[in-house]
């Protein structure tokens, strides 16, 4: 079995044992030799500038979806397929094309162990954000804990208006 | 008692798990002696490729959280033998997987790509 550079770079030690691929000091190479300066995204709706790391976006999001630049968007994939796709597509994607990510509906991509998927693609999308240092945005109709997102932003209705709340700061954005 | 004090210097500036000689110490004498001593008591895992990459096991993990432990003891703060789950997670490894993530059914995925 052959692994890239950027997917050394994603992938940990311990997915790499499972893998049976035993030259750590290519995979350890891999992790330091890939550095690249920030490349943020606009959330546009809210002129807010989202890090580069993982993000949440909960509620109806899709009054949000507004971005500078335009995110790669995951394509609609389910189960082991979405797995594969983060872990080995993703990383080539990136190295070839850096840009930010987007994942809609996440909680949906399951269709057993959801809550394990979940918190297993929370953990991939981080890795994938701290290697190509942008900004990975997961959204959800559904409130959801990512373990490892470092932002959540959560859109509902006050009194027929449309909010966005940035959960960590409290701050309150009106859409219309 | 000598190798003790040599492993608790070690392990007490060590900030990561997955190292090199280079992160033992610039003077390769010194830096054999440490690794010797790390293996004889079972504290790593030595993978040798285009350069030596050491990994501690849990084994040495622990050993290096007591070792932190004892400086936050002796500098008069409450700490717990326990292992704690690092805060939010918020500073992702990209070495190890967290301890929730250990039995993980989706894991199963990469054994498919043997």
């Amino acid at each position: 079995m052959r692994l890239k550079f950027p997917q050394l770079a994603v992938l940990t030690y311990d997915e790499l044992k499972l893998m049976d691929f035993r030259d750590l000091s290519k995979a350890t190479l891999a992790k330091r030799k890939l550095k690249y300066s920030p490349l943020c995204m606009r959330l546009n709706r809210i002129d807010y500038l989202l890090p580069p790391s993982l993000i949440l976006i909960s509620g109806e999001y899709e009054e949000l979806l507004d971005f500078t630049p335009t995110p790669h968007e995951v394509p609609s994939l389910v189960d082991s397929k979405l797995v594969k796709y983060l872990l080995f597509d993703l990383p080539l994607i990136l190295y070839h094309d850096r840009a930010p990510i987007l994942l809609r509906d996440l909680s949906e991509r399951f269709t057993r162990d959801i809550d394990k998927g979940v918190a297993y693609v929370s953990n991939i999308l981080a890795r994938i954000a701290k290697v190509f240092n942008t900004t990975v945005v997961v959204c959800d109709k559904e409130i959801i804990e990512l373990h490892d997102s470092t932002l959540t932003i959560l859109v509902g209705k006050i009194n027929g208006k449309t909010v966005a709340q940035i959960a960590e700061t409290n701050e309150i954005f009106y859409l219309n | 008692m000598e190798e003790a004090v040599t492993l608790f210097r070690f392990l007490l500036k060590l900030d990561k798990r997955v190292f090199s000689m280079r992160d033992i110490s610039t003077n390769s004498k010194y830096s054999k002696r440490v690794l010797g001593l790390l293996e004889k008591y079972g504290l790593v895992d030595v993978h040798k490729g285009s350069m030596y990459v050491i990994v501690l096991t849990s084994r040495g993990e622990k050993a290096r959280k007591i070792a932190q432990h004892f400086v936050s003891f002796l500098e008069g703060k409450e700490v717990s033998l326990e292992d704690t789950r690092a805060g939010k997670g918020r500073e992702v490894s990209l070495e190890d997987l967290p301890d929730y993530l250990k039995n993980n059914p989706w894991l199963s995925v990469l054994k498919e790509r043997k």
